[in-house]
């Protein structure tokens, strides 16, 4: 038997059966009687689903939920009751004009979704309210009968009516709740932000994906089993389960696929040692381990991966702080030849300099090594970093200061196959470590240098022009700036990246750009900007831009960015105080605004944080 | 819906929805790998898409998407290479592969074309059928692309399948163990067809574009660097043979020899060449085709054509030929933002006919000059005869040459003015070059400046009566742009203040307002300071008159009844403004003594005398005989007892000797000597005088014994009582000195400008260092140099010679040798 | 009775449901565009009707629902997320990642 449905909407029409009142029938429900066909077949269907999904539920609570249904709902009076028969017509008269009004057209569609949703029963509750005193009138009290004034705050009785303001504490105390507060029709202005903050411009729908797997994350422990699903989505509901601290025991068990080849958790701080057996022991296919907080990761876990020979490629770990150096030792000189990318994070008990030789030693086919906040790496990991030459990506972020030249010696040896370079808060570098950039770095997409008052805007400029490399994707120079709180204008010879290095910086990597962090770098002037994003430049695939702390930004400039920018969706702007009034292009998020008027699709909401 | 909301267990949906079908990939694959192969062989419309995709779909769940890939990619490949690459090899006749190692273009011209029609025509299918199908197979297999595609490690299957077709269709050897490729092939069949369409062919155009275009579409490696097949290929071969080709057409269009035909071919092969990026290959190729056919075609040849014999510029030029000069001009500036070319022989032409004009005018003053004296004489004899019409003309032949070659030169202007505004699109490089030739042939002729301000005297006495204002204006601007060439503007200076002064003093001027106007035009082009003197002349003229009618009131008021009233008309000038000839007082060093006046003149000169010295104490008033007139009534005592008055109008000069004459008794004669003595004039200006009065036949007041041409020291003078003249007034003019400057006095006048000149870059010296204290030699010389460019151009030596006389004077002193170092004392 | 350019299409079920849409807001899912594709020669291209033999009919009704959500917000601001019975999101889920939506 088939069944042919024209959805003309996305509202279904829902009649329950069993109600004394019929409103006009739909457009929708008229077209499937025409055909013979019943929307109650389509329905039942349905509830046979949710009769299933929920015959295991208690009594109790269907009890409880059947009680809360009710109170969702206005009670409204009764409309067989011995009304005289013109008031009934009036009623229904008014009911008839209510439901052509756009306000009733606008109740129902923000009631959508909920099953419930009756045309009778919404327009019924709008009379009443219509019928209300204003505020400032007189009324008597539902339940005392006493007469009051009416205020914004008067509460409304069991039936409808309103209550003096004694009656209305009692009501409350009663336990009864009060009408069921008006959900606002968009999403909230914190979430608005957080959305902000997540680089996400707040306009149309999210797509179908992300809401289900937000969905699902919700509802994480109602899950079983996540059945066939992809490894980006296992991923991405990583991701969210991770940020809701909400990966335990119980739901690393849904991400165990035997036939899968790479886990990424993000927070696994809710693990234990077992846990992690858990998981060598049911993927034994596994080729990536990304792991974050594993602080309970002993040196048996990876015993266990030796044992077993495990053919892991990508070793990802954060905080593996009770491994000792003897065990990573012996992980490197046993599975290092097979690891294709390392990276690691805040290791402060062990994993010294000779580790780290030991590692470079093993792992000679490594292409990818990230080493951030590990105490006891000093100058002598440079040197042991040095020889691994087929290193594609390097970034480092070490805790002990370093000298400048094992960076210098790192760059000469390992450049040539070098795609990505990031080096954070090497303070001591200095322009030699950009001249050696410049030199032998000719594959690089992706440079990240941050915190440093070393380098001058002079060598910057000199890295970029010339510079045989292509133009890059991703650069992040945040904090490089001169720092000398009492000269706030700079030497004269600027330091850091100021304007000079802008300019050759965008005349490089313009064409191709499409993530650019200079935020705190605080001497490019006025004009650079002027000059970078004049009329007739155009960046066209620069998608994230974070001029945070940059005080020449001012509206003008960043309608100049807008401009030249056509592909931006996020701009961070954090205190850049001139900007005060913008037009920001749909899909462009601006983060970090104070008390800017920001007007998007002319829509003005006015931001306070 | 809040029952919806209790807690219950999420399940993951049925797995195997379709349970009928296995799970397996092996079976999985058998499907797709059928049905891939249905939509290479066009017979999608039975497939579902939903099916295939389902199935896909499902591999990749089952974690087998790097298996599918790899066998998508074989099938791919053993269908390119089974199929496809067949049935491409198959189309390229054996005679296409043979075409390939002869370099004959005409060989079997007409056999080839076709054969490669119909290998590019394969192609061309083979190719738009691949990139549709694996846009298809691209759609049913984006779910694996999804998900394996997301580490960026793979290309997509796309772009795999691309590559696949480039190395088993346009890299496959056309015959088994041929070493050419299908792609090599394809780049001579191309390069074939358009060497035909160079030859003048209609070629299939859209074909050759397809073909490109998948060229473009390809690359060479998978990797985001690739460089496009067409780059990497094709182009370079492009480039190669219109190089070649372009060098051919070069010499060939130079042995036909005609400048005309060669710029017309070039221009249509440059809007060829253009049209067949557009059209035929691709538009990023156009600038480095053009570039070639610059190079070859143009750069190289465009000196040789440019001096073609008989075409070429210069022959375009004498023709006037616009069309073609423009056609010249644009390829030369296609090569060469400066167009050398044709500025050398625009700038050798001009100076030619520049040269020419000079010697012309050479000509003419020099057929001139054996004849002056003859001509004064018969002027002297004939004088009677001629009436008025004889004074329109300008006085002599030298006039007339130097007004011949400012015409002359005005037309030559004017020819190429609209050259170059027509043919040049008024080029800003070619202008200036333009000029500098003009400016290089004028001051060529040594006399340019007294030329020109010879044709301003002639036009502003003459030459603008009867013109409207408009008129007036356009010849004073041509004569103006000849004075932009001129590059001794202090020289013309001198003739221009000579001859403004005559057209002053002996109110010749036609119009004041023309003068003015003249004024505020040079001021214009040359600036203030050259106008300076020129306007205060004008200002002595105006302060003047004013002077004149005060002095007559004043003679009014205290006027003594018993004296003989005289009118007086006085020019006070300022003797530093006025020529020096003018104001000259001495010769050659000797002081020349006042003329001695008659009483009653001297009477009214001490009067005057008086009358200015009282407002204007100070100053010293010398009087200039040599260039005022007189009134004079005379009375002539006929032989018949009649008498005849006649008012003679006469120079200040002739004044004095006539009334020598009054107290002669009559019939008494004067010898030249003692007239001499008596009036002390000047002897040039006393036989100037003499022959005017006594050697003009219409105005022969004096009579002269004996009577010859000459005035001799012994001759003795009469009065002619028998002067006849149908008019009571008479004008006796001086005998003009030669208007044009002879040998003599243009020696002088140079020497004059030398010293004039020290003095200016004396002054200039000063100036400079006053404000600099100290400088280099060299940086002297060169602000020296621009300071008075305006003026003159100063000759080196000169300069040299001037700081060395300021270094004895001690105005600078020697702070250096090395480098050269002077210092300014104050 | 729908032809390649027919201005709405037709979505099956694994189940038999019919769903019958504007070309567009089906074509919102990537998948189902590329299915209906004019240029392709695919049979869900030439006749306008997609059978989803993955989906079940209470599914593919919440994807039709999605997509006039969809359509209906694109243009606005702040837009909450579309309601999903948890019981549904992950059938739904699955339903997305298939639809490419």
């Amino acid at each position: 038997m088939r069944f042919r449905v024209i959805l003309t909407s996305c509202f279904r029409a829902d009649r329950r059966s069993g109600r004394n009142i019929r409103g006009p029938h739909s457009a929708l429900t008229d077209f499937l009687a025409s055909n013979n066909i019943s929307a109650a077949q389509i329905r039942d269907e349905y509830d046979r689903r949710v009769a299933d999904a929920t015959r295991q539920a208690a009594e109790e609570e269907e009890a409880a939920t059947l009680d809360r249904e009710e109170a969702e709902y206005e009670p409204t009076p009764d409309p067989e009751s011995p009304e005289d028969k013109s008031k009934k017509r009036k009623r229904q008269q008014a009911i008839e004009k209510i439901k052509k009004s756009k306000e009733f057209a606008r109740r129902k569609a923000r009631r959508t979704g909920e099953p419930d949703d009756d045309d009778d029963a919404l327009a019924n509750t709008m009379i009443s309210e219509k019928q209300r005193p204003n505020p400032g009138q007189l009324d008597n009290c539902e339940i005392c009968g006493k007469r009051f004034t009416v205020t914004a705050y008067s509460k409304t009785g069991p039936s409808g009516g309103l209550l003096c303001a004694d009656c209305s504490k009692k009501h409350v105390d009663g336990g009864k709740k009060g009408p069921v507060k008006k959900r606002s029709s968009g999403i909230g202005r914190r979430k608005n932000q957080s959305n902000l903050l997540d680089g996400m411009a707040s306009h149309g729908t999210q797509s179908l994906l992300e809401t289900c797997i937000k969905k699902v994350a919700d509802n994480i422990d109602d899950v079983e089993e996540f059945g066939d699903l992809p490894p980006p989505v296992m991923h991405r509901l990583s991701q969210i389960l991770s940020r809701k601290r909400a990966v335990t025991s119980k739901t690393l068990d849904l991400f165990l696929r035997p036939s899968h080849r790479e886990i990424n958790i993000y927070d696994c701080a809710r693990l234990d040692t077992d846990d992690y057996h858990k998981i060598l022991a049911s993927m034994p296919r596994l080729t990536r381990l990304n792991l974050r907080f594993v602080t309970p990761m002993k040196d048996r876990v990876f015993q266990y991966m030796i044992d077993r020979d495990m053919n892991i490629q990508d070793l990802h770990l954060d905080s593996p702080n009770l491994v000792t150096d003897d065990c990573w030792r012996q992980v490197f000189t046993e599975l290092g030849p097979r690891l294709q990318s390392l990276k690691l994070w805040n290791i402060d008990s062990a994993f010294d300099d000779e580790t780290m030789q030991i590692m470079c030693k093993s792992c000679t086919g490594l292409r990818r090594l990230k080493l951030k906040y590990l105490w006891k790496i000093g100058d002598k990991a440079l040197e042991s970093i040095a020889t691994l030459k087929n290193l594609e990506h390097l970034s480092l972020h070490f805790s002990q200061e370093t000298n400048p030249e094992p960076l210098l010696q790192v760059i000469t040896e390992v450049a040539p196959k070098l795609r990505s370079l990031s080096l954070e808060e090497f303070r001591l570098a200095d322009d030699r470590l950009l001249q050696h950039i410049h030199e032998h770095c000719h594959h690089l997409s992706k440079l990240r240098i941050t915190k440093n008052d070393l380098f001058t805007d002079k060598e910057l400029a000199a890295l970029f022009r010339g510079w045989s490399n292509p133009a890059l994707r991703f650069v992040d120079f945040n904090n490089l700036r001169d720092v000398d709180m009492s000269n706030p204008a700079g030497p004269p010879e600027p330091v850091g990246l100021a304007s000079d290095g802008f300019i050759a910086l965008m005349e490089h990597s313009g064409s191709k750009i499409e993530t650019l962090n200079i935020a705190s770098c605080r001497h490019i002037s006025h004009a650079a900007y002027e000059e970078v994003f004049s009329e007739h430049k155009r960046y066209p695939e620069l998608k994230y831009l974070d001029i945070a702390f940059q005080g020449v930004v001012d509206d003008y400039l960043a309608q100049c960015i807008f401009r030249c920018c056509p592909a931006l969706t996020r701009l961070v702007v954090f205190g850049c105080f001139k900007i005060r009034d913008l037009r920001v292009p749909k899909g462009v998020a601006v983060i970090g605004t104070m008390g800017a008027k920001l007007k998007v699709d002319g829509i003005t909401q006015k931001e306070i944080v | 819906m809040a029952a919806m909301r209790a807690r219950h267990k999420i399940r993951a949906p049925r797995r195997g929805l379709n349970a009928a079908k296995t799970d397996d990939f092996d079976s999985l694959w058998t499907v797709l790998s059928s049905s891939l192969t249905e939509i290479h062989t066009k017979n999608a419309s039975t497939l579902s898409f939903e099916e295939l995709y389902r199935n896909a779909y499902r591999i990749v769940l089952m974690m087998r998407g790097d298996d599918l890939y790899e066998s998508v990619k074989k099938l791919e490949k053993d269908w390119l290479r089974d199929t496809v690459q067949k049935r491409i090899t198959d189309s390229i006749s054996s005679s296409l592969v043979r075409a390939q190692e002869s370099t004959d273009i005409q060989d079997q011209s007409e056999e080839r074309r076709a054969a490669g029609e119909k290998f590019m025509g394969v192609l061309k299918e083979a190719w738009e059928d691949h990139q549709l199908c694996m846009g298809m197979i691209t759609d049913v297999l984006m779910y694996m692309d999804r998900i394996i595609s997301t580490d960026k490690s793979k290309p997509s299957i796309y772009i795999v399948s691309m590559g696949l077709f480039r190395d088993y269709v346009l890299r496959a050897p056309v015959r088994p163990d041929s070493p050419i490729t299908v792609a090599d092939v394809l780049e001579s069949t191309v390069l074939f067809m358009i060497s035909l369409e160079r030859v003048g062919h209609i070629i299939e155009r859209p074909l050759i574009r397809h073909c490109i275009s998948m060229l473009e579409g390809l690359y060479e490696s998978e990797k985001e660097e690739g460089e496009k097949l067409y780059l990497s290929t094709f182009e370079p071969a492009f480039i190669k043979t219109s190089k070649e080709f372009y060098q051919a057409e070069g010499r060939r269009l130079l042995e036909i020899g005609d400048a005309t035909t060669f710029c017309r071919i070039s221009s249509q092969r440059i809007t060829e060449e253009q049209e067949r990026c557009l059209s035929t290959l691709a538009m990023m190729t156009e600038p480095k085709v053009l570039e070639v056919l610059d190079n070859e075609l143009i750069r190289k040849n465009i000196d040789e054509v440019v001096m073609l014999e008989g075409t070429g510029v210069r022959h375009m030029l004498d023709h006037n030929l616009l069309e073609g000069l423009r056609s010249v001009y644009s390829l030369n500036a296609r090569v060469d933002p400066k167009k050398d070319s044709l500025a050398r022989v625009v700038n050798k032409r001009i100076v030619e006919l520049g040269k020419e004009i000079n010697a012309s005018s050479i000509v003419v003053a020099q057929a001139a000059q054996p004849t002056k004296d003859a001509k004064d004489a018969k002027d002297a004899g004939t004088e009677k005869k001629e009436k008025g019409k004889e004074k329109e003309k300008p006085v002599n032949q030298q006039t007339l040459s130097a007004i011949q070659w400012v015409d002359d030169i005005l037309a030559l202007k004017r020819q190429f003015d609209t050259v170059w505004e027509q043919s040049f699109l008024s080029d800003q490089g070619l202008q200036s070059s333009i000029m500098a030739s003009f400016a290089n042939f004028i001051n060529m002729n040594p006399r340019s400046s007294e030329y020109l301000s010879l044709f301003f005297d002639e036009n502003l006495k003459k030459g603008i009566k009867g013109k409207t204002e408009s008129e007036v204006d356009t010849l004073l601007d041509n004569g103006i742009t000849l004075l932009r060439y001129i590059k001794d503007k202090d020289l013309f200076e001198t003739y221009y203040k000579k001859h403004l002064s005559r057209r002053l003093l002996m109110k010749r001027s036609a119009s004041t307002d023309a003068e003015r106007q003249m004024i505020s035009k040079m001021k214009m082009e040359v600036g203030n300071q050259f106008t300076q003197r020129i306007e205060a002349m004008f200002k002595d003229m105006t302060v003047s008159e004013d002077l004149t009618a005060n002095y007559k009131s004043h003679i009014a008021r205290s006027a003594d009844p018993d004296q003989k009233p005289v009118d007086l008309e006085i020019n006070v000038l300022t003797s530093t403004m006025w020529p020096m000839e003018i104001m000259a007082n001495t010769k050659d060093g000797v002081v020349q003594l006042p003329c001695i006046f008659p009483r009653e003149i001297e009477n009214l000169k001490q009067s005057f005398e008086k009358f200015y010295l009282d407002k204007h104490s100070g100053r010293k008033l010398s009087w200039q005989a040599g260039m005022g007139t007189a009134d004079i009534r005379a009375t002539f005592k006929r032989s018949n007892g009649k008498v005849q008055k006649h008012e003679i109008n006469v120079s200040t000069y002739m004044m004095v000797i006539l009334l020598l004459f009054n107290d002669l008794p009559d019939g008494k004669s004067l010898s030249f000597e003692e007239i001499e003595e008596r009036t002390r004039i000047p002897k040039n200006d006393l036989i100037r005088n003499l022959q005017s009065l006594a050697l003009v036949a219409k105005t022969r007041i004096l009579r002269k014994s004996p009577m010859s041409r000459e005035i001799n020291p012994a001759d003795r003078f009469s009065f002619n009582h028998e002067f006849q003249s149908p008019f009571v007034k008479v004008r006796i003019g001086v005998v003009a000195g030669a208007k044009v400057e002879d040998q003599e006095q243009r020696k002088e006048t140079e020497k004059k400008m030398a010293d004039e000149r020290g003095g200016s870059i004396e002054a200039a010296i000063v100036r400079i260092m006053k404000q600099r204290k100290k400088l280099t030699h060299s940086q002297l010389m060169t602000e020296t140099l621009t300071q008075l460019s305006t003026r003159f151009v100063p000759d080196v030596s000169m300069v040299k010679k001037r700081i060395e006389s300021l270094i004895d004077r001690e105005y600078l002193e020697r702070l250096s040798e090395e480098p050269p170092t002077y210092g300014y004392v104050a | 009775m729908a032809d390649s350019t027919s201005e709405y299409v037709t979505l099956v079920s694994c189940d038999g449901f019919e769903f019958i849409l504007p070309r567009s807001t089906a074509c919102i899912s990537g998948t189902i565009r590329r299915m209906l594709d004019p240029a392709s020669k695919f049979s869900e291209a030439l006749t306008g009707r997609c059978v989803l033999e993955t989906l079940t009919g209470v599914v593919l009704e919440k994807v039709c629902e999605y997509f006039f959500y969809n359509e209906k917000h694109k243009d606005q601001a702040n837009v909450p997320d579309m309601d999903i019975p948890p019981e549904l999101c992950l059938e739904l889920l699955m339903a997305a990642d298939y639809l490419d939506t």
